[in-house]
């Protein structure tokens, strides 16, 4: 392989790896504080990506905008549905997990009902390539990278530097302590819930202009994102982060390396034997 | 019967347990106390093989049982109660005992899938033994109850029953008078008095002295990590270490 | 219990059963037969799983093993000519080999985490059936699957498969067999120590249980079951293609599991019967279905906690309630 397909693999790499990230990130934060796997997670971020067409397609507002836009509606739609989905359902196992199947269910066929059911595409708005180190490469995919990056880069000071944030990380190491510290579990899950379902706008926004919007585009997210946060730890906020990084570096750079009928399956492959050996994953905690 | 030899246990940077040396006699009844954070409850886990020590030896009738797990530990003779969450709470108090009567006799997987007559043998004299430790420790009127309802001191008091259903040479009660009022403080102490009757080394963690004092041959003492002192209880009641660990705590009566 | 109680629920039973020998006769629909071979299916799946659920662990591979079960049956049969009763039992006994192997590593997570674990699981399999296209097909799948081997017994058997009617008698002989053996285990001390793995883990294995043994056995005899339907429904359907096992089939047996009740060894059945009926009733909605079902799981969730075998309890507290007030 040459130097520039190596290289351009790398930067595809990036691309999915801070696509992973955004998905997974507001995973672990919905998993760690509310204790609950999103399963409609790939739907709020479908939601996300569709939120952005509209306004950006239909109604000519400025991507960036109109993906800010959509982050604060799909936030407070995650807020929502914690406070009335979630809540009623806190330490159980089983009904939450129904209750987003349920959720999944509505989403996917309401998109499928409203618009229609054919792909649609965001209209790029970062036409044309540059010349970067003798190779070419697309404005768009840059930028994404750097919008990715920028807001993962976010979240982690939040967490790291805020009130909030250091609130956060006390719920998701000892629930009972945190809440006998005054730490009102009630709101940092509402936060929490709203920075992960807005994280997921982001990621389907820029996902949706680097390829397409489609009612049933969730489901690959919900699977690199459970694919994330098993290998990264679970539970693990810097644990999404590398892991989103390792499985989006093997996801650009294996496939095109290998032209071998399993070269989609290494990543998962590879997940699958470290799990064997470490099954709470690279920074999990058992 | 148990010794404990250089038994060390970090967290991170943390020593909660630092190079303790403790033995234990066959037929002794033995107190570990401290004030809260001294390291008792970790004492009993690494010994039970919940949790794996750092450095140091455990050797139990000869036998090294440090690295040992905990349904190991068990099948060895050594049986322990817990603080929280002591018992199963949604079998019924013959459940209980019967759940945890796994040991003698073992009930192999095939023949209890089976329904095997060697199975329902068992089972019979599974049932009796439990009906036994239940009279035993004075749960007989309380057989169909389910766990939960009980109130905490029959709790407490069943899970000692769960204990004893291994039939163990060395019990290891961790506070079992914690949350007890008079009444139910005494009841377990003629309890504990009687199972000693029986035959079986105890070592308990305690808080209630007076208690402690009364029932037990020895006392060792730990305080932030370290063995302070070990002796009979009139000694100890007069150790000026013991005192201080002890004094600005509200545990201490004498 | 009283052993005139004890007679009338035998022979309750008994006319039980049959009654669903006769149903064939009764009604020659193939949909109707369609539908409770549908049935059969999820009674297996959604008890096998409240077997793994009553040891404490939550497993969403269920339809991961279903298709390594299908799957198996199929290349067994296809490829290497086996006889497809052989790859039936062969079917349940490579999902059940599947969860031993990952068993013991994954069984160290609990609760939600072991959860996910097997959902990554389920996803793994799936897309090993889409890619790997030279054993699998890839997404397209097994086509032509062959009948399974006929049973032919001179003089008063003579079943080849043909029409609904033998498979239905396929099914119903399976799902019977399996819930003897369930019924069995769940009576047994095995089921004992699981629910005390349940409640307190450390507790049990104070008292000489070996939790992670005791785990893997019930994933493992689990999913063997899971297996085993899966190879019923390779030679049934004929064609398997990895999409049909996917998470949301998952999710959907641990929702016939929820719905009927876990607490209970009938409420999966119960679940499974109720809401494949649903199910399938509610077809003719069309594109209006999934909202329809979404509002049904939102209904049980929300105001069934015990499941359906807890409906006839909570309405009789509910009558009592209006009786005292009248």
């Amino acid at each position: 392989m040459s130097a520039s397909a190596l290289a351009q693999s790398l930067l595809n790499g990036l691309v999915s790896g801070g696509i992973y990230i955004l998905v997974a990130l507001g995973m672990t934060l919905i998993l760690s504080i509310t204790r609950i796997v999103q399963l409609a997670h790939g739907e709020v971020y479908m939601v996300g990506a569709y939120c952005v067409y509209y306004l950006c397609a239909r109604a000519g507002v400025n991507f960036f905008v109109a993906l800010v836009i959509s982050m604060l509606l799909v936030g407070g739609f995650g807020i929502l549905l914690e406070r009335f989905f979630f809540r009623p359902f806190r330490e159980q196992l089983l009904r939450p997990l129904i209750v987003c199947v349920g959720l999944m269910l509505f989403l996917q066929n309401a998109a499928l009902v409203i618009t229609g059911g054919t792909p649609k595409s965001i209209p790029s708005p970062f036409p044309g390539v540059s010349r970067i180190l003798g190779l070419t490469v697309s404005w768009e995919r840059l930028i994404i990278v750097l919008i990715g990056l920028g807001f993962v880069s976010a979240t982690l000071l939040l967490i790291q530097k805020t009130k909030v944030g250091q609130a956060m990380v006390a719920i998701s190491q000892d629930r009972e302590v945190a809440a006998l510290q005054g730490i009102n579990i009630d709101h940092i899950s509402a936060i929490a819930m709203f920075l992960g379902s807005a994280l997921a706008a982001v990621a389907g926004g820029l996902v949706g202009a680097m390829f397409s919007v489609s009612p049933f585009m969730g489901g690959f997210a919900l699977m690199k994102g459970i694919a994330v946060i098993v290998l990264g730890g679970l539970g693990s906020i810097p644990g999404a982060v590398i892991g989103g990084l390792i499985l989006g570096l093997i996801d650009g750079v294996i496939p095109p390396l290998l032209t071998t009928q399993l070269a989609g399956l290494v990543g998962f492959g590879a997940i699958i034997l470290i799990l064997l050996l470490r099954p709470q994953g690279i920074l999990g905690h058992e | 019967m148990l010794e404990i030899k250089g038994l060390t246990k970090h967290f991170g940077g943390l020593a909660a347990l630092n190079g303790l040396d403790l033995n234990i006699s066959q037929g002794e009844l033995v107190a570990l106390i401290g004030p809260n954070g001294a390291g008792k409850t970790t004492v009993f886990n690494l010994i039970t093989g919940f949790l794996r020590p750092t450095s140091g030896k455990i050797m139990f009738v000869g036998v090294d049982v440090t690295a040992l797990k905990p349904h190991s530990v068990a099948e060895r003779g050594i049986a322990r109660t817990f603080q929280t969450a002591s018992v199963f709470r949604e079998f019924t108090v013959l459940q209980n005992i019967m759940a945890a009567c796994q040991l003698k006799p073992k009930v192999g997987f095939w023949e209890a899938a089976l329904h095997t007559p060697s199975s329902r043998n068992k089972e019979k004299f599974i049932l009796n033994r439990a009906l036994e430790i239940m009279q035993f420790v004075g749960l007989g009127g309380v057989k169909d109850r389910v766990a939960q309802s009980l109130p905490h001191g029959h709790q407490r008091i069943l899970g000692i029953a769960i204990a004893l259903a291994t039939e163990p040479k060395l019990l290891l009660l961790d506070e079992p008078l914690s949350g007890m009022n008079a009444e139910e403080v005494n009841n377990t102490k003629a309890l504990i008095h009687r199972i000693w009757q029986r035959g079986i080394t105890i070592l308990l963690i305690e808080h209630n002295m007076g208690a402690t004092m009364s029932l037990c041959q020895k006392i060792a003492v730990l305080n932030f990590g370290n063995k302070i002192a070990e002796g009979p209880p009139n000694q100890i009641k007069q150790n000026k270490e013991v005192i201080q660990a002890y004094l600005g705590t509200v545990e201490y009566a004498p | 219990m009283s052993k005139r109680i004890e007679l009338t629920k035998t022979l309750g039973y008994g006319a039980l059963i049959l009654f669903l020998f006769l149903i064939p006769l009764i009604t020659e629909e193939p949909y109707t037969l369609h539908i409770f071979i549908m049935i059969g299916i999820n009674i297996i799946l959604a008890s096998s799983l409240r077997l793994i659920l009553n040891s404490g662990q939550l497993s969403l591979a269920h339809g991961g093993m279903m298709a390594i079960g299908a799957y198996t049956s199929a290349l067994l049969v296809t490829k290497l000519g086996i006889s497809s009763w052989t790859a039936l039992v062969l079917s349940g006994a490579a999902s059940s080999s599947l969860a031993f192997f990952v068993g013991f590593p994954f069984v160290r997570l609990k609760g939600i985490y072991f959860a996910i674990i097997t959902i990554f699981l389920g996803q793994i399999i799936i897309l090993t059936g889409e890619q790997w296209e030279s054993l699998t097909g890839g997404s397209v799948g097994i086509l032509n699957i062959p009948r399974p081997d006929p049973i032919v017994i001179p003089g008063l058997l003579n079943m080849n498969f043909g029409s609904k009617m033998d498979f239905y008698y396929f099914i119903l002989i399976l799902t019977l067999i399996t819930l003897l053996i369930l019924y069995g285990l769940e009576n047994s001390r095995i089921t004992l120590t699981w629910r005390s793995i349940q409640q307190a883990d450390f507790l049990a294995e104070s008292v000489g249980v070996h939790t992670a043994k005791f785990k893997v056995l019930a994933f493992s005899i689990g999913c063997f079951f899971a297996g085993l339907v899966g190879g019923f429904y390779s030679q049934y359907v004929r064609v398997v293609s990895p999409r049909t096992f996917d998470l949301s089939f998952a999710i959907y047996v641990m929702v016939y599991m929820v719905a009927g009740g876990m607490g209970r060894f009938s409420g999966p059945i119960l679940g499974a019967f109720f809401l494949t009926g649903f199910i399938e009733l509610f077809r003719v909605l069309k594109e209006f279905q999934p909202f329809v079902f979404a509002g049904a799981l939102m209904l049980i969730v929300f105001f069934l906690p015990d499941g359906l075998v807890g409906l006839p309890k909570r309405l009789w507290k509910l009558l009592n309630m209006k009786l005292t007030h009248a």
